[in-house]
């Protein structure tokens, strides 16, 4: 571990914000203050999910909230009916999403759906998930699972406090800072880079373009799932609409692009500066305005595409560059530092 | 008679109404250095992209080591053990020249990284690659992204080597430096069928010769005959050269 490395200091900085918001988390009287870190950091978690698709794959994974959804739904459904413990539920939330996403990979990859088919495809998945659920009289329909806490249950995952959720929620952003992080040292990143950058050029060296994306959408979407298996269990109330929101979709891919889709930690940082602006918007649109966040975030999404294709974390990457050539001479910089 | 490493049966790939390649039959024998000429559009990259995978052939079957790979993926194809380099060159652009390397040298994710990227260095070098291995693909002269090419096909280790133009855009000193390395490649024991525009180059290198024209294979054999084959004058300089 070198910081002149730009990924290893990647996770550095990571840490060090995760625990930063750890520590004013835990210690702040307000409930509020505790609410925005712990929903902050289930965004900056989706968000860093999606980037292992989104970014090093370099996949139009624009409906990312399908898997969050499916997830959530994973530990509503298993922890009020079956009473099972919501720790399994993340790993079962995992699996299903993962799933879903690996039928997902099937339906459109070997057939060679064009990009933007692909991204219209997966958007309309999570409508059609939120129509199922909608009328699925099992789950609750458009009422929704609510879940009760009465008294601490570790095992339960059940608190009174809302502490613990965000212990819980910095955990799992912290788990996928640091799977991001092992991707992008590995023969998998390797693979996703040059399925990225040239996919005709990977093929010929024998890299399976299809299987390769395949992967990198499991585990964007496993991820996604895990982190909304918490997030039920975390809000003790879930609908098709809110976890199905594409309000929320776009949020939440906007941390990503903002923050810089190719590093391990734009995502982070991204979601963490669109909160503030995420809770304006929402003060000044008041509660149902869904559709003008919509038109909001997309536009934004729209212009940060544009103009700051690799995002914020660009200019730390470049500033990243110039400190450590200044004190250490060229250092051999590891896959993703050399992305410009 | 042992089986050929390659093997084209009346291969024929057509674009609508275009016949690109046209029951083209041929065999490549393991260790042998081939090379393949024809005018511009006669159907040389074309009948690369069917081996490797990238076209699938209409008509006729592909066998490499006795199998047919006709259908299969690329990526399958260039595990088995066939490279290619691209007449337009296709670089990572944004990772460094060894990082591009190491792609191959991963062989589809089957090989360690650390492996890989050792492999890497080794060919970078071997391709003499070395000293600019960790400057930006992107950043490389035309020379040095041919080089690159070469570099990323041999670096998954292949049997039969297929280098389409690797010399175009070359000057006479360094066509001689890029012939000794298909010398030295061949010197490893891999099979090369090589297209060339550039005489110098097919003749020096070449222990067969193929002739395309319109997709068909008009003449093959040594190349010294091929090239005074009154059809290969014809398809080159026409008809009147040719009884000249
Ligand atoms: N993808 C394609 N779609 C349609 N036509 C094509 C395609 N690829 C090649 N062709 C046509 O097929 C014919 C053979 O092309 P090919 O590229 O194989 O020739 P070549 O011998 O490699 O020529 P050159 O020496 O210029 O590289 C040409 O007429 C070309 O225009
Ligand atoms: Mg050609």
């Amino acid at each position: 571990m070198k910081l002149s490395n730009w990924l290893d200091w990647q996770l550095v900085a990571g840490c060090i914000v995760i625990l930063v918001a750890a520590g004013i988390g835990v210690s702040s009287p307000s409930e509020y203050v505790v609410q925005v870190i712990t929903l902050g950091a289930l965004y900056a978690a989706v968000a860093t999910a999606w980037s292992i698709a989104g970014g090093m794959g370099g996949l139009l994974l624009l409906g990312i909230i399908s898997f969050f959804g499916v997830g959530a739904y994973v530990n509503g459904i298993l922890f009020t009916k079956y009473g099972i413990s919501p720790w399994i539920n993340l790993m079962l939330g995992f699996l299903v999403a993962a799933a879903l996403g690996r039928l997902i990979a099937a339906l459109t990859l070997r057939f060679g759906l064009s990009e933007d088919y692909f991204a219209m495809f997966t958007v309309g998945i999570s409508q059609v998930l939120k129509h199922l659920l909608l009328n699925w009289e099992y789950a609750g329909q458009a009422t929704g699972i609510y879940i009760t806490i009465i008294q601490d249950d570790f095992w339960m995952m059940s608190f009174v406090s809302r502490k613990p959720y965000l212990l819980i929620g910095l955990a799992l952003l912290l788990g996928i800072v640091v799977i991001t992080y092992l991707i992008q040292r590995s023969e998998l990143g390797y693979r996703l880079a040059a399925v990225r950058l040239n996919n005709q050029a990977a093929e010929a060296l024998g890299i399976d373009s299809v299987r390769t994306k395949t992967h990198a959408i499991v585990l964007s979407a496993g991820l996604s799932g895990m982190v909304g298996a918490f997030y039920s269990q975390f809000s003790t109330f879930i609908d098709p609409a809110q976890v199905f929101s594409l309000a929320t979709n776009f949020e939440m891919l906007l941390g990503a692009v903002l923050g810089g889709r190719l590093t391990i930690i734009g995502p982070l940082l991204g979601s963490a500066a669109l909160k503030p602006i995420q809770d304006v918007m929402r003060g000044l649109m008041g509660g149902g305005a869904d559709a003008l966040y919509l038109v909001f975030y997309g536009g934004l999404l729209v212009a940060s595409c544009l103009l700051l294709p690799k995002g914020i974390a660009q200019y730390i990457q470049n500033w990243h560059k110039r400190h450590y050539a200044k004190s250490a001479p060229a250092e051999k910089q590891a896959l993703a530092g050399e992305i410009k | 008679m042992s089986t050929p490493l390659l093997e084209l049966r009346e291969v024929t790939k057509r674009f609508r109404g275009l016949v690109a390649v046209d029951h083209v039959s041929f065999t490549v024998g393991a260790g042998e250095i081939i090379g393949i000429i024809g005018p511009n559009g006669s159907g040389k990259t074309t009948t690369f992209s069917c081996v490797s995978g990238f076209l699938v052939p209409e008509e006729g079957d592909i066998l490499f080591e006795g199998t047919s790979i006709r259908g299969h993926r690329p990526s399958d194809i260039a595990l088995r053990g066939v490279a290619r380099t691209f007449q337009v060159v296709q670089p990572f652009e944004d990772l460094s020249v060894v990082e591009n390397v190491v792609i191959g040298a991963l062989r589809g994710g089957s090989v360690d990284l650390g492996e890989a990227r050792d492999y890497a260095r080794e060919v970078t070098e071997f391709v003499g690659l070395g000293p600019v291995a960790e400057q930006l693909a992107g950043s490389l002269t035309i020379p040095g992204r041919k080089r690159l090419e070469i570099a990323k096909a041999l670096a998954t280790r292949p049997k039969l080597l297929l280098l389409d133009e690797v010399m175009a855009g070359l000057r006479p000193s360094e066509v001689d430096l890029a012939i000794g390395l298909v010398r030295a490649i061949r010197d490893k024991g891999i099979t090369v069928v090589l297209v060339e525009h550039l005489m110098r180059a097919v003749m020096a290198l070449s222990e067969r010769l193929l002739v395309l024209d319109h997709g068909a294979l008009i003449a093959q054999g040594d190349p010294r005959t091929v090239i005074a084959d009154e059809a290969v004058v014809e398809a080159y300089f026409g008809k009147a050269h040719a009884h000249a």
